[in-house]
């Protein structure tokens, strides 16, 4: 339930904050055929860190010890139509979450979980550099088990994420953008507060 | 539209709040219960005291009948008997201990609705006049002199019990058809907030409280092969305390599991080992339907089906340990064993399929209707039937009625149990 109404708190800042800003229509309106602007596919390729921002709960059973704090790849490849929502998908890596613990025979372990995000995303300019994105799939979630013998888990949980993010331009097809981004595994209830340098790439235009 | 958008938004995320259900069992502390002179009560007072009793009051909460049983639960070497008052609304049950308290019998506990999260604590007395001095007395309980009055009071949570209530006896409890009563998941489902988790050793201790007579596990194998108790097919927080591990049960060995994860209540997941030690040695449970969630060889289960039928007979009990064939999968491993048909078995598919394995029972699943005859051509077989799963009061009722199954499977044992017992 706290989770529940932290992400929800998130979620409305958020929202608020777009709702709070200037709307802006495309800054290119070039018009290469008749009747319509410039098409284009935007990659946004980066890495930063994430910050686990729900209950780790880890066993009761053993004493454990927890790192809250992961790295964060992220791959994204945008349609930017000539109107203000783009659309695409988004990939990576992200480490939610990991602990050591100990048991009572004194057997130390570590368990580490990590997820592959699966999303549609879908994308609006805000300001002419402020961007939000939302998107919805599923996570490919791992459990990394090294206690009393070593195991890889795996399970798909349906997911999805938000974001923020401040693009500036360093020419006409390049930028370099900072990310704020939730990250939420939903059905396994873990989610992740991640900030992310990215270069964004306009690689082919239309 | 951008801000019809956002506020859409907006709205979904208001309401997303998820609410939390609860329903813990009240604190049941009385004094006069607790006291140094009450004392146990005997076997024979325990057993004239089992009926069926009408609400004179309190039926405006319970309906207008209750089914009193008792069942038992062996702590080494102590026994503790419950009371269990089996109600026909909102899927109502009580559960008490009896104490004799001089010319008293004090009867203490909580009460529960299934259909909702309604508890509350409970107190009851049978006083001398009302009763007491026939149920103490070694006599036996003569329907046509004897009378039995239970009065109290009931509340709602941890509040003192300050609501009237009284039942009279009525008649016996109805026995002339046996029934198997299966309780669900070794006694019920987390998800109707009970005092423990699915498929728990725990539970299955409290299996006969909530009516059972037997009960349905499910079984799945660890990957260094021990049959354990668990329900889905993965690791999910439906059933158990979040700690990070994911993915199918079937991945973790045995020790991992039982180091770190814990069920929604706390308990460790069980190995079927230790779940048939508790049904043979500390319950009254003659039934356990093994459900078999796996698709690998049964050896394991059979051996262990093997030595704990034995070992119930060796301690004067016969529980039935019936190994559960659900699919083709299960019933090829079902096959490959050796002694297959020497092993009880109970089969959910085709009456030909029934045959072809040995099975002593047929399970279909309740949607299929009646089945009259063909529950007639597994009697005349020799073998028995159980439906699975009835938790509609109504249905259970149909069924009882006019089916003419041996067993009903459900999550809701108690409803089960007042209908058979109130029979007449």
């Amino acid at each position: 339930m706290q989770g529940n109404r932290r992400i929800h708190t998130i979620a409305v800042c958020f929202i608020l904050l777009l709702a709070g800003s200037k709307s802006y229509s495309q800054t290119d309106t070039s018009s290469p055929a008749a009747g319509r602007g410039e098409y284009a596919f935007v990659a946004y390729m980066g890495g930063g860190m994430g910050v686990y921002a729900v209950n780790t709960a880890t066993p009761v059973s053993v004493t454990a010890k927890t790192n809250r704090l992961g790295f964060v790849g992220s791959f994204r490849i945008l349609w930017h139509p000539d109107h203000l929502v783009r659309i695409g998908f988004e990939t990576g890596h992200m480490n939610f979450y990991s602990y050591t613990f100990k048991d009572s025979a004194a057997n130390t372990g570590k368990t580490s979980i990590s997820g592959v995000p699966l999303l549609l995303v879908a994308s609006m300019p805000i300001t002419k550099r402020w961007n939000a994105f939302v998107g919805a799939g599923f996570y490919n979630l791992t459990t990394k088990l090294d206690y009393l013998g070593k195991n890889d888990s795996h399970k798909l949980s349906v997911g999805w994420m938000m974001a923020a993010s401040y693009i500036y331009p360093l020419s006409k097809k390049l930028g370099i953008a900072t990310e704020l981004k939730w990250m939420d595994a939903n059905e396994t209830v873990d989610a992740s507060l991640c900030l992310q340098m990215q270069l964004v790439w306009k690689f082919k235009t239309w | 539209m951008k801000n019809l958008c956002i506020i859409s938004v907006l709205v979904i995320f208001s309401m997303g709040c998820k609410k939390q259900f609860e329903a813990p069992v009240p604190e049941t502390k009385w004094s006069a219960f607790d006291s140094a002179i009450a004392v146990s009560l005997s076997y024979n007072t325990r057993q004239k005291i089992e009926g069926i009793y009408s609400f004179t009051d309190g039926a405006d909460g319970f309906g207008d009948f209750s089914a009193l049983k008792w069942s038992y639960l062996i702590n080494n070497t102590d026994t503790t008997f419950y009371l269990s008052m089996f109600c026909e609304k909102q899927i109502a049950y009580f559960i008490c201990q009896g104490k004799r308290v001089d010319t008293n019998i004090l009867l203490n506990g909580y009460w529960r609705k299934m259909t909702n999260t309604e508890t509350g604590r409970v107190r009851f007395t049978i006083s001398q006049k009302n009763g007491a001095k026939h149920l103490l007395s070694a006599g036996p309980f003569n329907m046509n002199t004897d009378s039995i009055l239970i009065s109290g009071a009931y509340g709602n949570g941890n509040d003192i019990p300050d609501q009237k209530i009284t039942l009279k006896y009525k008649r016996p409890l109805y026995n002339a058809k046996p029934l198997d009563i299966l309780a669900d998941r070794g006694g019920g489902r987390t998800s109707d907030l009970l005092p423990a988790s699915e498929n728990s050793v725990e539970i299955i201790k409290m299996a006969s409280r909530f009516g059972g007579t037997g009960i349905e596990i499910d079984i799945r194998v660890s990957s260094d092969g021990v049959p354990l108790l668990f329900h889905d097919l993965t690791l999910n927080e439906r059933i158990i305390q979040k700690n990070g591990l994911l993915g199918p049960i079937e991945n973790y060995t045995f020790a991992q599991l039982n180091a770190l994860v814990r069920l929604e209540q706390g308990e460790h997941i069980p190995s079927l080992r230790e779940v048939l030690n508790t049904v043979v040695y500390n319950t009254p449970l003659n039934y356990v339907w093994l459900d078999v969630k796996y698709n690998s060889s049964l050896q394991a289960v059979r051996d262990l089906q093997k030595e704990f039928t034995q070992k119930a007979l060796a301690i004067g009990r016969k529980v039935d340990i019936v190994i559960g064939i659900p699919d083709q999968a299960t019933l090829t491993n079902f096959l490959a064993l050796k002694d297959y048909k020497e092993s009880l078995s109970l089969c959910e598919m085709s009456l030909e399929d029934v045959r072809n394995v040995s099975a002593h029972y047929w399970a279909p699943r309740w949607t299929l209707g009646l089945q009259n005859e063909m529950v007639d051509q597994m009697h005349t077989e020799g073998r028995k039937a159980i439906v699975w799963t009835l938790n509609v009061p109504g249905n259970v009722l149909e069924f009882m009625n006019q089916g003419r199954f041996d067993g009903i499977l459900s999550n809701y044992p108690s409803i089960v149990a007042y209908y058979y017992y109130a029979r007449q």
